[in-house]
């Protein structure tokens, strides 16, 4: 097989789980997954992989270099990882904002609205941090529409 | 050999039952935290990983359908057996067709363990080897690697070759609250 060259490991948090990603209405779109997430906005990378370990893709992004985003099959390049989630799953994900947010907080770098003691509203999401102790988030996007709805599980919690 | 002892496997062990431990090892040589549960299969194609620890999950396939049951994310995932998280593991333990599907090859002994290579005759998707121990006709490992060179190995204990398990047990009905997602 053709081992593709390791991924350096980036200054920063590191997060790993399942996640969700349920698009209302398009099934083809919604997917499950276990994740890693390593880095800061700025650089990282993060994989998805089948609930047997064996990896689906790897998106690495660093401020020299646009989004990589390698799969069994083949390598692309997007300018942003909010263009490389729209091409994916027809929607705008903010996996940048995940770093923050599995944290149970905004994204120093935009601005937000709290929303009570269940969490705050980001970038157009409502994020519910109310579980974040149990590592539970859930984020939903009810415009514009469909709906989509990122749960997020970390492990270890 | 090892080939011979899959084949004897395939033809002889018609439903099986054990508990695992499976260890996911990066690219870059780093284990991640191991996980356990149950492996139950019957052949033709039916099979069903209970994941336990560190989280519950679970993946039935009658044969036709694969489901995903993530239980913290209260979401199951259909797809069809053919295009479900590289079918191609469960296809070489549960299957029945194996010199079909793979190329096999003997490999080197390995920690008292015989090894069989087999390689997908149609290397699409994530996987792209999967090795397969026995200790002399038991069953006792399965290694995937991955179009990344991440490897994720299964060592099984507690085998039981030809126990009686109901089809029903390879059936699956969603759980009321959960999103279903057909793919």
């Amino acid at each position: 097989c053709q081992n593709l060259a390791p991924v350096v490991r980036p200054e920063g948090a590191s997060h790993s789980g399942r996640l969700a990603v349920q698009v209302d209405g398009d099934a083809a779109r919604s997917f499950s997954a276990s994740f890693e997430l390593h880095g800061r906005p700025e650089a990282g990378w993060m994989a998805l992989a089948n609930p047997l370990g064996a990896q689906i893709g790897v998106a690495e992004w660093s401020p020299a270099q646009a989004v990589r985003l390698r799969t069994p099959d083949e390598t692309r390049r997007y300018a942003s990882l909010e263009d490389m989630a729209e091409e994916l799953t027809g929607q705008s994900l903010p996996i940048a904002a995940l770093f923050d947010w599995l944290e149970g907080r905004p994204w120093p770098a935009r601005t937000h609205q709290a929303g009570g003691a269940d969490g705050f509203e980001q970038l157009g999401w409502d994020v519910r941090t109310d579980r974040i102790a149990d590592g539970l988030l859930v984020a939903v996007r009810a415009q514009p529409l469909p709906r989509v709805t990122v749960r997020a599980k970390l492990d270890g919690r | 050999d090892a080939i011979g002892a899959l084949r004897d496997f395939v033809r002889e062990v018609q439903s099986g039952r054990a508990s695992f431990t499976q260890v996911v090892t990066g690219n870059d040589g780093a284990r991640k935290k191991p996980s356990t549960g149950t492996f139950e299969f019957l052949r033709p194609n039916r099979f069903r990983f209970d994941y336990v620890k560190p989280y519950e999950q679970l993946i039935v396939s009658d044969g036709t359908k694969v489901w995903l049951h993530d239980q913290d994310l209260n979401q199951v995932t259909v797809r069809p057996y053919d295009q479900a998280l590289g079918s191609t593991p469960a296809a070489l333990l549960a299957g029945g067709s194996i010199e079909r599907d793979f190329t096999l090859a003997n490999q080197p002994d390995e920690a008292g363990l015989q090894w069989v290579l087999a390689e997908p005759k149609n290397a699409e998707g994530s996987i792209r080897k999967v090795r397969v121990a026995f200790k002399g006709k038991e069953l006792a490992a399965f290694e995937i690697t991955d179009a990344f060179g991440q490897r994720s190995r299964l060592d099984f204990s507690r085998v039981e070759a030809n126990p009686a398990i109901p089809a029903t047990r390879f059936r699956f009905v969603p759980p009321a609250g959960a999103d279903v997602l057909q793919q």
